[in-house]
C-alpha cells in the first residue's frame, strides 16, 4: 500500500510540475479511470456526456438494461459526482469538462452517436405517447391569459433533448432551440426561456450560433422589461460585421421594439423598415405583416409624442372669437375643396379644421404613414387568413379615422368589427369598446361612453393590464370632464397619470397632460377649476414639450408669412394708382392720380388666393410630397423638464443639452406678440447656464406658454433668483405698432383725399398736406417698425446670446431686393415715387444690419456707426429726388386747392398760387418736366392767366413724348388757353391736335375725352 | 468541506434550533420563476404559514371572468368561480393547508405577468413577515452563479432579479428584520455601498493538514496513510476539496478495487 501511494504521489507531483493548471485534476481523473477497469471507466466516461443522469439515462449510456440501478447507486461513492435529488446525479463541472474534452479529442464520432441516443431518449420522455399539456384559458375565448399544468420534468427533458440535439446536429438543434424559445417567449415564461438558453450555451457553438444565442438572451431581457440592457445587447449584435441577414433583420426588429417602448420612435421606424425589407425579400409573410403593424404603431407613436391636435387659444371676446372662426374657415378653404373632391369614402385627410393649422401638418403626415402601414398589414393578414391580425390592423385604421374627426364613420366601423369572430375575445372586445367609447365621447354621447368604459375597466383590471387600465381611467376622466363632473374628471386624470408614471409610459402621460391643458385654456372654465388643473399639471414630476413642425419648412413658413405684408404693400403700390383725365374749371383737362378701389380689392383678393395656394402647397408638401425619411430626419426636438433639470433631446432621443435648474444664469425670451400672446412662428426662449450654453425653446413648441410657467415654477422650487427677461415686442401694443397702425390709417385717409372722396380745405397748408401724404405714401410709418421687428431686435437678441443662425442671410436677401430694384429701374420701379426712395433706404438699412451681424460679430461696437453711415449715404442718394418729389406734391396739392376754390367761384389764394410754383422747384431738382409744366399750366389756366398758361402748356407739349396721350392733352390745354386771346394761333394748334388724334393710337382714349370737351367749347 | 457542505450545515443547524429554512441549489436544472420560487419557499418553510399565498396563486391561476354580450353594446362582466384542475378556490385540505393549483401562468403581455407576480410577491412577503415575527427564517442559495445568464460578467436572470429586488432589498431596507439570506457561489453579483450594512462576505477557508488527515483516514478509510504522505497530499491539493475528494477516490479504489465485470 505504502509503495503504491508513494509511486502515485510521485507521479502526481511530477504531473503537476510538467503541466500545471488543472493538470492535477486531470491526472487524478485519469488515475481513477485507469484503476477502475475498462468497463467501469467507460461507464464513468459516458456518464460525463449528459448534463446529469439517472438510472434510466445510465441504461441509455450503457446500452444495457441490466444492473443500472445498482451501478447508479455505486456511482454515489465517487466524490466528483453530486446528488441533485429526485434520483438524479451530475458530475462536478470541471471533471465533466475534462472528460468531455477527451471525448471530443479522441472519439468524436462515438460522442455524436451518444448525443443522438440521448436526444432520442429525452425527446421521447418529454412527450410520452398520449400525454397532453394543453394551455387552458383563464377567460373564455381569450388566449390573452392562460395556464399550463406545471411539469418540471417535462420542461427539463425538453432542455436536455435540445442540448443533445445541438451537439449531435447543430443546425437542426438551433432551429428547434429557436422554435422552443419562441414558444416560451410568446407565453412570457422567461425563467424557462433563460434556462433553455443557459443549457444551450453549454453546447459547443460556432460564431453564428453564438450570435443567435446572444440575440435570444437579449430578447429575454426585453421580455423582462430590462430595456436598457436589451438595447445594449441588440446594438452590440448589430454592430458586428458580417452579421447573418436573418439575424440582422430579427435584431433590427427587436431593437426597434425596444426603441418603440422607450419612445424613440424615429429610431424605431428606421429599424423596422430595414427588417421589413428583409422579410419581404425572403417571403416571410408573417414576419412582414407583424413588422408592418409595428411600423404603423411606431409612426402613430411618433405622432402621439409630437402632441395631439393643436389647441388654439380661444379669445374670451365674442367678436374676436368669430374673427378666429372666419380666419380658420378661410385658411381651411383649400382643404374643404380637397375633402369635397376626395368624397366621403376617401378620408385621406382629417376634417378641414385640423388641416387648416400648420401645427397639425406633421401629425397628419405621421398618422397618414401609420395608416398606410396598418392598411398594408391588414391586407397581409388577410392573405394569411389571420383574422386576429386583421382585426388588430383594422382597429388601428379606425382609430386614425376617429382621430381625423370622422367619429360617426368610425363608430359604424367599430360596431361592424365587434360582430367578427376574433372580437369574442373579451380582452379584444374591451379594447374595441374603448374605441367605440371614444367615438361616443366625440359625439358628446357621454352616457353610452361611460357604460362601455366601466365594462372595459373591469376587464382590463381582471386581466391585470395596467397600461390599458390607465387608458380607460383617462377616458373616464375625459367623460366626466365633458359631463361637467369636475371632481370625477380630475380624479380620473390623476389616477391615470399616477399609473402611467409608475409604468414609465411617457407618451400616454403626455396625452393626459395635453387634455388637462386644453381643458384649462377652454373659455368659460372657472378660475377655481383652472387652479386645480394647474396644480395637477404642476405636480407631474416630468413633462415633455415637442415642436410641432419640421425644422426646414419652419423657416420657409416664417419667411413666407413675414413677407406677406411687404408683398401686399408693394403689390398695391404697383397696381392701385391709375392716372385719370379730369375736367377742371375753364375747360381745363388735367390728369389726376386715382387709387382705384376695385383694383385694390381685386389685388387683395388675388393676393389672398395666392397665399392660400402657397399655404396649401406647403401643407401638401409636408403631408404628401416630402419623403418620410426626411420627415423623420427633421423631427422636432423634445424639451423635458424634471424636478432637477431641463433637457433637450434630438429626434433620435440623443441628449443635446441638459441644464440643472440651479445652474440657469439667464432666462431670455424673444416673444413676438400681436397683442399679448406670443406668435408661435416667431417666438423663442433661451435658458443660459453658467458655461454660456443656451437651451433654446422654439415658440412652435407645443404649449409654449405652459413651458414658461413650468420653468418659472421649477426655478422657484430650485431656489433660483433668475427671472424671465423678454427682449421681444408686441406688434400692436408698442410704439412700432402704433406707428404701423397710424401709417395704415393715414394711408386710407390720404387715398380718400387723393381720390377726391374727401376735399382738402383751401386754407389747409399745401406744404403740410404734401408732407403728410408723402410720408404716408412712402410707407415709412410701416417700413420703420418692419425694420425694427425683422432686423434690429432679432439681431440684437442674436448678438446677446451669440447665436449662429441664418437670419442675417435671410435679411440680406430681403434688403437686397428693394436696393436692386431701385438701381435697375433708376428709381422708377414703383409708380408712387416716395415709395421708391423709402424702400431703397429701408433696403440699405437692412443690408447694413445683416452685414454687421453676419460678418462683424466680433466688432459689434461698430454696428451703430456702420448702420448709421450706410443709412445716411442712402438718404443722401435719394435726398434730391425726394425733395423734388415733395415739391411736386406741394404743387399738385395746390393745383387741387385752386381747382376747388375756382369751382366754388372763389379766387385762388395767393399761397395756392405760390405753392403751384413749387412745380418749378421740382423741375429744377430734376423732376419730370411734362408733369411740372402741366401743373403750372393748370394753375394759371384755372386762375384765368391764359397767356402764362399757354406758355406752360407749350413747354408741356414739347416735353411730352411724341404722339402720346400726354402730348394730346397738353395741345388741347394749349388750344384752350390760346383761343382766349389769339384765334388764329388756336386754330393752328387745333389742326395739330386733330392731326395727332387722327394718327396716334396711343392717344386715342385721351382724344375721345378731348373731342367731348371740344364739342362743349364750340357749342 | 466546500460551500455546498457548509450550506447543508447551516440548514441542519437551523433545523436543530427549530428555525425554518429553505435551501435551493440552482444547479438542479430547474427554472425558477417567481411562482416556482415562492412555491418552493412555501413548501420548505411550512405551507401552513403561507395559506394566503396559495390562495393568491390559486386566484391567479383560476378562471376569473365570465364575459357575456348583453346585446346592449356593453360587455357584461361577472366573476366566475368555475373549477379548473382539481381544486376550487378556497378549497382546504388537511384543515389548515390549502392545495395549490400547480399551474404556470402564460400571457400575451409581459405587463400582465408582472402584475400577477407583483400581487403574489406582495402576499408572499406578508406571509413571510408573519413567519419571521415568530422566529428567524433562513434562505440558503447554492450555486448562485447559475442565476447569471452569462459565464463572464454578471447578467441577472429572472431568479436573481427577484431575489435581489424583492427579498434582499427588503432585508436591506429593514422590512425583513429576522430573515437571513446566504448566497453561495463561485461568482456573485456585486453589491454597492448601500448594501454595506447588511452584506457580509464569508470566504471558505482552506482546510488544514489535520483536516486532510481526518478526511482521508476517517471518511475514506485510509488509516494506513503516514503523516509524511498526508503532508505531501496536503501540499499537492492546495486547499481544493474537489481535488482532495478525487485523490481520496483514487486511493480508496487502489485499496478496495471493485469488480469491473459488474459494470
Amino acid at each position: 500500500m505504502t509503495g503504491d501511494i508513494h509511486s502515485y504521489l510521485s507521479d502526481m507531483l511530477s504531473a503537476a510540475k510538467s503541466k500545471g493548471g488543472d493538470s492535477l485534476l486531470t491526472f487524478n481523473i485519469d488515475q481513477v479511470l485507469r484503476s477502475a477497469g475498462p468497463r467501469k471507466a467507460e461507464v464513468l466516461r459516458r456518464c460525463a456526456i449528459p448534463r446529469w443522469f439517472d438510472a434510466s439515462i445510465l441504461r441509455v449510456l450503457r446500452e444495457s438494461d441490466e444492473s443500472n440501478e445498482r451501478i447508479f447507486e455505486q456511482m454515489r461513492e465517487f466524490s466528483f459526482i453530486r446528488d441533485l435529488g429526485d434520483g438524479r446525479m451530475a458530475y462536478h463541472d470541471q471533471v465533466r469538462q475534462i472528460l468531455l474534452a477527451e471525448w471530443v479529442e479522441q472519439r468524436p464520432a462515438e460522442l455524436t452517436q451518444i448525443h443522438r441516443r440521448l436526444y432520442s431518449y429525452f425527446n421521447n420522455r418529454m412527450t410520452p405517447p398520449g400525454s397532453t399539456r394543453r394551455a387552458m384559458q383563464l377567460v373564455p375565448e381569450s388566449n390573452m391569459l392562460s395556464v399550463v399544468p406545471m411539469s418540471i420534468q417535462s420542461d427539463m427533458f425538453r432542455r436536455e433533448a435540445l442540448y443533445h440535439l445541438i451537439n449531435a446536429d447543430p443546425i437542426r438543434g438551433m432551429d428547434e432551440l429557436r422554435a422552443a424559445f419562441k414558444e416560451l417567449e410568446s407565453a412570457h415564461r422567461l425563467a424557462d426561456a433563460e434556462l433553455l438558453l443557459q443549457v444551450a450555451g453549454e453546447a459547443p457553438l460556432n460564431s453564428l450560433q453564438q450570435r443567435w444565442l446572444q440575440y435570444m438572451r437579449a430578447r429575454t431581457q426585453q421580455g423582462s422589461l430590462n430595456l436598457e440592457v436589451a438595447a445594449r445587447q441588440f446594438e452590440a449584435l448589430r454592430a458586428m460585421p458580417d452579421l447573418d441577414p436573418e439575424l440582422g433583420a430579427e435584431t433590427s426588429r427587436s431593437l426597434a421594439g425596444v426603441y418603440s417602448e422607450t419612445g424613440q420612435w424615429a429610431r424605431a421606424t428606421r429599424l423596422f423598415r430595414q427588417s421589413l425589407e428583409y422579410f419581404r425579400r425572403t417571403g416571410n409573410q408573417r414576419a412582414a405583416a407583424d413588422t408592418m403593424l409595428l411600423l404603423g404603431e411606431a409612426y402613430q407613436g411618433l405622432g402621439i409624442s409630437t402632441g395631439s391636435w393643436h389647441v388654439p387659444h380661444v379669445p374670451e371676446h365674442e367678436l374676436l372669437r368669430y374673427m378666429q372662426i372666419v380666419w380658420v374657415w378661410l385658411i381651411g378653404i383649400p382643404f374643404q375643396i380637397a375633402a369635397l373632391l376626395l368624397g366621403p369614402h376617401n378620408r385621406l385627410l382629417p376634417i378641414p379644421e385640423y388641416c387648416a393649422r400648420y401645427q397639425n401638418w406633421l401629425l397628419i403626415r405621421l398618422y397618414n404613414t401609420a395608416r398606410m402601414w396598418y392598411a398594408q398589414a391588414r391586407d397581409a393578414y388577410r392573405r394569411l387568413g389571420d383574422e386576429g391580425g386583421m382585426l388588430r390592423a383594422e382597429q388601428r385604421v379606425i382609430d386614425i379615422l376617429r382621430l381625423y374627426g370622422y367619429h360617426e364613420e368610425a363608430r359604424a366601423q367599430v360596431e361592424a368589427l365587434l360582430k367578427r369572430k376574433p372580437a369574442r375575445d373579451p380582452y379584444w372586445r374591451a379594447w374595441l369598446e374603448r374605441t367605440l367609447a371614444e367615438c361616443h365621447l366625440a359625439a358628446n354621447n357621454i352616457g353610452s361612453a361611460q357604460v362601455l368604459l366601466t365594462n372595459a375597466l373591469a376587464v382590463f383590471r381582471e386581466f391585470g393590464d395596467v397600461r390599458r387600465e390607465a387608458t380607460i381611467l383617462m377616458l373616464q376622466g375625459q367623460a366626466a370632464m365633458q359631463a361637467g363632473n369636475i371632481d370625477a374628471a380630475l380624479g380620473g386624470f390623476a389616477k391615470s397619470l399616477e399609473r402611467y408614471r409608475t409604468l414609465g409610459y411617457a407618451a400616454a402621460r403626455e396625452r393626459i397632460l395635453h387634455e388637462l391643458r386644453a381643458w384649462k385654456h377652454r373659455p368659460g372654465v372657472s378660475e377655481g377649476v383652472r387652479q386645480r388643473i394647474a396644480s395637477l399639471i404642476a405636480a407631474e414630476p416630468e413633462k415633455r414639450y415637442v415642436g410641432r413642425f419640421i425644422s426646414s419648412y419652419l423657416r420657409l413658413l416664417q419667411i413666407a408669412s413675414v413677407m406677406a405684408l411687404p408683398t401686399a404693400l408693394l403689390l398695391l403700390a404697383v397696381v392701385a394708382p391709375t392716372t385719370n383725365i379730369i375736367s377742371l374749371t375753364n375747360g381745363v383737362l388735367s390728369t389726376a392720380i386715382f387709387y382705384d378701389p376695385l383694383r385694390i380689392t381685386v389685388a387683395l383678393a388675388l393676393l389672398t388666393l395666392f397665399y392660400l395656394g402657397v399655404y396649401a402647397s406647403l401643407a401638401a408638401a409636408v403631408i404628401y410630397v416630402l419623403p418620410i425619411s426626411r420627415i423623420e430626419r427633421e423631427q422636432p426636438d423634445v424639451i423635458v423638464t424634471r424636478p432637477d433639470q431641463i433637457a433637450r433631446y434630438d429626434s433620435m432621443g440623443n441628449l443635446a443639452l441638459e441644464t440643472p435648474w440651479a445652474e440657469v444664469r439667464r432666462w431670455l425670451a424673444l416673444d413676438r406678440s400681436v397683442w399679448d400672446r406670443p406668435l408661435p412662428l416667431y417666438s423663442r426662449t433661451f435658458l443660459e447656464d453658467a458655461a454660456g450654453r443656451d437651451l433654446a425653446i422654439d415658440g412652435i413648441t407645443g404649449w409654449y406658454g405652459d413651458v414658461q410657467t413650468d420653468i418659472a415654477q421649477r426655478l422657484t422650487v430650485a431656489g433660483s433668483q433668475v427671472e424671465r427677461q423678454n427682449l421681444g415686442y408686441r406688434l400692436l401694443r408698442s410704439k412700432s405698432g402704433a406707428s404701423a397702425v397710424t401709417g395704415i390709417v393715414l394711408l386710407l385717409l390720404v387715398t380718400m383725399f387723393e381720390n377726391q372722396w374727401l376735399s382738402l380745405p383751401i386754407w389747409f397748408p399745401a406744404g403740410l398736406y404734401a408732407l403728410v401724404s408723402f410720408i404716408t405714401l412712402s410707407g415709412v410709418l410701416i417700413l420703420v417698425p418692419l425694420a425694427y421687428w425683422l432686423a434690429t431686435r432679432p439681431l440684437k437678441f442674436q448678438h446677446i446670446l451669440q447665436l449662429n443662425e441664418i437670419w442675417p442671410n435671410v435679411l440680406m436677401v430681403i434688403g437686397a431686393l428693394p436696393v436692386l430694384l431701385y438701381i435697375l429701374s433708376g428709381g422708377t420701379a414703383l409708380s408712387i415715387n416716395a415709395m421708391n426712395y423709402s424702400t431703397f433706404v429701408w433696403g440699405v438699412y437692412m443690408l447694413a444690419e445683416a452685414f454687421v451681424a453676419r460678418y462683424m460679430v466680433a466688432l459689434r461696437s461698430l454696428r451703430m456707426p456702420i448702420v448709421a453711415l450706410a443709412t445716411l449715404l442712402a438718404l443722401l442718394v435719394v435726398a434730391q429726388p425726394t425733395y423734388a418729389s415733395y415739391r411736386w406734391q406741394v404743387s399738385y396739392t395746390a393745383k387741387g386747392q385752386v381747382a376747388d376754390a375756382v369751382a366754388v367761384g372763389a379766387a385762388p389764394t395767393m399761397m395756392s398760387e405760390v405753392n403751384c410754383s413749387a412745380a418749378a422747384d421740382a423741375r429744377a431738382l430734376g423732376d419730370d418736366a411734362l408733369s411740372t409744366f402741366t401743373i403750372q399750366g393748370d394753375c394759371a389756366a384755372m386762375s384765368g392767366n391764359w397767356e402764362e398758361a399757354a406758355g406752360y402748356y407749350g413747354e408741356a407739349v414739347s416735353s411730352a413724348p411724341q404722339n402720346s396721350e400726354e402730348q394730346a392733352l397738353a395741345l388741347y390745354n394749349q388750344w384752350n388757353a390760346v383761343r382766349r386771346y389769339d384765334r388764329s394761333q388756336s386754330a393752328q394748334i387745333l389742326v395739330q391736335l386733330n392731326n395727332l388724334c387722327a394718327t396716334s393710337h396711343q392717344a386715342a382714349l385721351a382724344c375721345i375725352q378731348i373731342a367731348g370737351q371740344l364739342d362743349g367749347s364750340t357749342h | 468541506m466546500g460551500k455546498s457542505w457548509l450550506l447543508k450545515q447551516f440548514a441542519n443547524e437551523a433545523a436543530g434550533r427549530g428555525a425554518p429554512s429553505v435551501l435551493i441549489d440552482f444547479s438542479d436544472g430547474q427554472a425558477y420563476d417567481v411562482l416556482t420560487l415562492v412555491r418552493r419557499f412555501r413548501d420548505s418553510l411550512g405551507a401552513s404559514h403561507f395559506n394566503k399565498l396559495t390562495v393568491a396563486i390559486n386566484e391567479a391561476t383560476a378562471p376569473r371572468l365570465v364575459i357575456s354580450d348583453n346585446g346592449g353594446g356593453g360587455t357584461g362582466v361577472s366573476f366566475g368561480n368555475s373549477q379548473i384542475g382539481d381544486v376550487r378556490i378556497g378549497d382546504v385540505a388537511g384543515r389548515n393547508i390549502i392545495k395549490d393549483n400547480l399551474f404556470i401562468v402564460q400571457a400575451d403581455n409581459p405587463l400582465v405577468i408582472q402584475v400577477i407576480e407583483d400581487r403574489i410577491t406582495q402576499v408572499f412577503f406578508e406571509c413571510l413577515g408573519e413567519l419571521e415575527a415568530i422566529g428567524p427564517v433562513l434562505f440558503l442559495f447554492d450555486t448562485y452563479e447559475r442565476t447569471s445568464q452569462f459565464g463572464e460578467g454578471w447578467s441577472s436572470n429572472v431568479t436573481d432579479r427577484w431575489i435581489t429586488r424583492e427579498l434582499l432589498t427588503r432585508v436591506r431596507d429593514g422590512r425583513l428584520r429576522n430573515t437571513v439570506v446566504v448566497l453561495a457561489g463561485r461568482r456573485l453579483p456585486s453589491f454597492g455601498a448601500e448594501w454595506a450594512e447588511v452584506v457580509g462576505m464569508l470566504p471558505i477557508e482552506f482546510f488544514t493538514q489535520a483536516d486532510v488527515a481526518t478526511y482521508l483516514r476517517e471518511n475514506r478509510g485510509l488509516s494506513n496513510l503516514t503523516d509524511i504522505e498526508v503532508q505531501t497530499l496536503y501540499s499537492a491539493v492546495q486547499g481544493s476539496p474537489q481535488l482532495l475528494g478525487i485523490i481520496g477516490d483514487n486511493l480508496e479504489q487502489a485499496v478496495r478495487p471493485g469488480d469491473d465485470d459488474d459494470w
